[in-house]
């Protein structure tokens, strides 16, 4: 833009710009450096911000999104952008910035890992002692031999569901296979607890008319140790 | 894409994650012991195979119209049971097949258009910065 006459200076949105705060100016800053699609990807972060049936967990998601696109440093040691997730985890165990929590860390891998260990024996030994080989077993529990094979030597960890699965195909209990999962059953309640908080109608009834109900009318007296006072 | 992620065993490959997925996770999972048993279970995509509907134990599709992948893991949690893991697959280098990690949500949470805008947002962001 080019001004040739003073009048045509756009003095309001001038005024604007000096009245914001260096904050504001470092975003607006960080912004222009941004690519035009990058800069697409932020204006779409404030309208999902801003849409009224953005929920705080979306706010949430769409502000990192925002941050992200602003702050242009790679992460300290990997010298890209993005993390190396298999990096990041054992640099989470063995370097955390907390010293209190690289024992806390170490003590779970230790604990999957036992776990692991645990069932991969477990298994092995039910389908030695059953006859049972890792192709059946795959196809009771339809997935593919690969599969189990993989659980078995400990590179991959079975979710929940699968260990009940198998438990069902092998005929033993789900705790032979995996001695913690009945922790993991009263966690469920817990959740089940949370998911479940609706009240029914007659629950809701009976609420309100709790709450419309006067209150109690108690007769009191002076205590005898107060009298006088 | 028509062959599992690492083929052979000695294949070179990546799995990344971009720093909106990780503060997804530590938002969505506060304790540690549940990030973790997530951290575990995703690097089965190692064995992820696009033709293949499930990788080891876990479920995936593809979500029409960002292409972007959904896969979900069930969790020993308490308060949040299955969890949603999106990724997708770009590869600056060809040579070295390449998994980005874009973010998580509750499984039973909805996955409409704000939330689409959003991880396309990250996918975004992703191709135009990681080399």
């Amino acid at each position: 833009m080019s001004i040739s006459n003073l009048n045509e200076i756009p003095s309001d949105a001038f005024r604007a710009v000096l009245s914001i705060s260096p904050e504001q100016r470092d975003f607006i800053r960080r912004y222009m450096e941004c690519s035009d699609e990058v800069q697409a990807v932020v204006r779409s972060m404030f309208a999902v911000i801003e849409h009224e049936q953005t929920t705080d967990d979306d706010r949430h998601r769409a502000f990192a999104t925002i941050a992200d696109a602003l702050y242009l440093n790679p992460q300290e040691g990997h010298g890209a952008y993005g993390l190396d997730f298999r990096k990041s985890q054992v640099e989470t165990a063995t370097q955390h910035p907390d010293p209190a929590w690289r024992p806390i860390i170490a003590a779970r891998h230790e604990q999957m890992a036992t776990q692991e260990a645990t069932f991969a024996d477990r298994v092995k030994a039910i389908l030695q002692q059953k006859n049972i080989t890792q192709e059946e077993l795959a196809e009771r529990i339809a997935c593919t031999q690969s599969a189990i094979s993989k659980m078995l030597s400990r590179k991959s960890r079975p979710q929940r569901k699968t260990i009940l699965k198998m438990a069902t195909a092998l005929n033993v209990s789900p705790t032979d296979l995996w001695p913690d999962l009945e922790v993991a059953a009263s966690l469920d309640s817990t959740a089940e607890f949370f998911n479940d908080r609706e009240l029914t109608a007659a629950q809701a009834e009976a609420l309100d008319a709790a709450i419309s109900r006067p209150p109690a009318q108690v007769k009191t007296r002076e205590l005898p140790s107060r009298a006088g006072r | 894409m028509s062959e599992p992620i690492t083929g052979t065993e000695g294949l070179e490959w990546r799995l990344r994650i971009c720093r909106p997925a990780f503060q997804d996770f530590q938002h969505l999972l506060p304790r540690y012991s549940v990030r973790s048993e997530l951290n575990r279970q995703l690097h089965k995509l190692r064995w992820w195979d696009p033709d293949q509907l499930v990788v080891i134990d876990l479920p995936w599709q593809r979500l029409q119209p960002t292409g972007l992948v959904e896969l979900f893991a069930q969790l020993d949690d308490g308060v949040v049971d299955t969890v949603r893991v999106l990724f997708f697959e770009y590869s600056p280098n060809p040579q070295v097949p390449t998994l980005w990690i874009l973010g998580a949500m509750r499984a039973d949470e909805t996955l409409g258009s704000l939330q689409h805008t959003i991880y396309s947002g990250r996918s975004t962001i992703i191709r135009a910065r990681a080399d």
